[in-house]
């Protein structure tokens, strides 16, 4: 496929997540690939070490424009924040 | 005209005089302005700052209240003293429990919250410190501006004087020593002031012949635009619009001299100039050759040009363009050099100026979509975004390419009747603009009875995972106990058949699984945790109706 092999993301991960988006889900985060690679950038310098669960599951977030994927992020404490993401990828969404 | 070194040395001069040396106002210009962009933002930062940190405030010491207050209520209880209440409400009132967790709970998060505080109070105080001194940067490099301009002043008049002869008997020392401060070479600075202070023949000659020459010129250029105006109402009847632009240049330069003659006429020359130059390459036509030149002087990588003809035929829009990039960006050759079918796009700024105030994005931002810039109408999708009540600010860029997909899903959720939140409308945006209305559809008409218990909120996640499990454990937590889905409707279904295992050991056991509020004890989401509590309670699944 490989629109999203781009990514710094695991290759299990994108195919796993290529089977399950559809081709206009694909279309789009393709042109969001440089957005995508700054935001995968920035949580793994945060510290977080499950990116690969976080983006499989929540792919869509990635692809928020930086400076608003960054303010997701950054109202809470890092180190907190860090601990909690690493241990339950879910809470992204309730961020 | 070929001058010698030293008439170079007196053009020089004259052309300070006739405010052309306006390069190093304009680099100070430049620099206050770079520092004033920052100070703007790390203000709007540190404010945001002050703002959290007022409220982190306020939580510790509502909770710090609520914790003295509730630990003050239940001191010295025990359960039995609320066994009649318990028996009667059929609730399970522990006080010694909750003791227990407030006492380990509290401690815990004030120390969490104290740790914020004191990290944003550093913050706050060292963007104090950051702002007071790019202040003064500003108030220093203000100072120096002021004083190149009252030197450049200070000089013209010192010029004027020696071309009258009334500089006789001046020391050349203050001269060097101005000249030297304007950016002029100790040896061109010498050559001037001995120049000056004798009113030398040569040099008054050259500065007569110069300023002859540069009105003739400006008379020539006044003569032109004329020509040029005329030329206009001529383009007028034809109903030609291609030449307005640059007509309307001239036509406000020369509006604009009228009105004020003190202005540098050689800023008002070099723009009809420009004007004249551009309309003069596009009649003329002008060769591969030059174009490739005149890129690789902007230091662009002409070898990353498929089609020389497209920058031939547009090489006024390209460069045009590419002083926009390179003046607003920073990078604005690498930018170009990335993206070098964005010069040819027509009313770039305007695109990204647009996109950058609508969407609230930085310029970077908006410089990743070069495809969006180049093959999309940017401002008509959001114009068509505005007009179906979105606020765009609240979404992301890429949603652009999706505009009537993203619009028929946020109606399809409105008949549904959920309102999304601009927080939800942020994280689904990307989500919401690429899938598939028909599937949106169906999600919705299959899960009905969150639809039904929004709480005005939408769990979107439900669409990523398996469609199999979800409604299989989705119908297992409603067969036995559908209020669950009231109160969490945003809870990860996939958990759901968990749930409903507790849920349901907890209803044949007869053991309370939620308290007097109606929320639920946490061992309803941690099968551990319940085995711990009822480790001889076994569990039972819930039989699937499916």
């Amino acid at each position: 496929m490989n629109d999203l092999n781009f990514l710094e993301i695991n290759n299990n991960t994108i195919e796993a997540l290529e089977k399950k988006l559809s081709v206009e889900e694909k279309n789009i985060l393709s042109k969001c690939k440089k957005t995508m690679s700054k935001n995968i950038h920035y949580l793994k310098n945060l510290g977080i070490e499950n990116i690969d669960e976080l983006f499989e599951k929540y792919y869509y977030m990635f692809a928020i424009d930086e400076s608003k994927f960054i303010s997701i992020f950054d109202k809470y404490e890092k180190e907190d924040l860090i601990d909690k993401l690493n241990k339950n990828s879910s809470i992204i969404e309730f961020l | 005209m070929i001058y010698t070194k030293t008439q170079e040395t007196f053009k020089k001069l004259f052309d300070l005089k006739n405010g052309n040396n306006s390069k190093i106002v304009k680099d100070f210009q430049k620099e206050i302005d770079k520092i004033k962009e920052s100070l703007d933002l790390l203000k709007k930062k540190n404010n945001d700052l002050i703002k959290e940190n007022e409220e982190t405030q306020e939580t510790l010491k509502l909770i710090s209240n609520q914790y003295d207050c509730l630990k003050e209520l239940i001191k010295g209880k025990k359960t039995s003293d609320f066994d009649e209440l318990n028996k009667q409400l059929a609730i399970n009132f522990d006080p010694t429990s909750i003791r227990h967790e407030i006492d380990e709970k509290f401690p815990v998060k004030k120390s969490e919250l104290n740790n914020k505080i004191n990290t944003c109070t550093n913050d706050i105080k060292n963007n104090d410190e950051e702002i007071t001194s790019l202040n003064s940067k500003i108030d220093e490099l203000n100072l120096k501006l002021s004083t190149i301009i009252d030197k450049q002043k200070e000089i013209s008049e010192l010029l004027e004087k020696s071309i009258n002869q009334d500089l006789l008997n001046f020391p050349p020392r203050p001269i060097i020593d101005t000249l030297l401060f304007l950016n002029f070479s100790e040896e061109e600075a010498k050559i001037i002031a001995s120049n000056m202070v004798f009113s030398n023949p040569d040099f008054v000659n050259f500065y007569l012949a110069e300023e002859r020459k540069r009105k003739e010129e400006i008379d020539r250029i006044k003569q032109e635009a004329k020509e040029v105006i005329a030329r206009k109402s001529l383009t007028e009847v034809a109903n030609d619009k291609e030449n307005e632009p640059e007509e309307k240049i001239v036509t406000e330069v020369l509006e604009e001299k009228k009105d004020n003659e003190d202005i540098s006429i050689n800023n008002l020359e070099s723009m009809v100039i420009n004007v004249f130059k551009d309309d003069n390459e596009s009649e003329e036509g002008t060769s591969d050759t030059s174009i490739i030149n005149k890129l690789k002087e902007k230091h662009l990588d002409v070898n990353k040009i498929d089609n020389v003809d497209d920058y031939v035929k547009n090489s006024k829009t390209v460069f045009e363009n590419l002083e926009y990039l390179q003046n607003t960006f920073n990078n604005g050759i690498d930018i170009a050099n990335e993206n070098l079918k964005l010069l040819l796009v027509d009313k770039l700024a305007e695109k990204i100026k647009y996109l950058m105030k609508e969407l609230k994005v930085s310029k970077e931002e908006v410089i990743n979509y070069d495809k969006l810039l180049v093959e999309k109408n940017a401002i008509t999708e959001i114009e068509k975004l505005k007009e179906n009540g979105v606020n765009v600010s609240a979404i992301s860029i890429g949603c652009l390419f999706a505009t009537d997909n993203f619009i028929s899903n946020l109606k399809t959720l409105k008949e549904h009747n959920y309102n999304i939140s601009e927080e939800e409308l942020l994280k689904y945006s990307i989500l919401l603009s690429s899938l598939n209305n028909n599937k949106l559809k169906k999600y919705l008409e299959d899960y009905k009875v969150i639809a039904k218990y929004p709480q005005g909120n939408i769990y979107l996640n439900v669409f990523e995972v398996d469609e199999d499990i979800v409604h299989s454990n989705y119908l297992s937590i409603m067969q036995v106990y559908p209020e669950f889905i009231k109160k969490y409707p945003q809870f990860q279904l996939k958990n759901c058949e968990d749930i409903a295992t507790i849920i349901n050991t907890c209803k044949i056991n007869n053991i309370p699984f939620q308290d007097e509020n109606g929320s639920y004890y946490s061992f309803v989401f941690d099968q551990e945790q319940f085995k711990n509590i009822y480790p001889s309670v076994e569990l039972v699944k819930v039989k699937k109706e499916i």
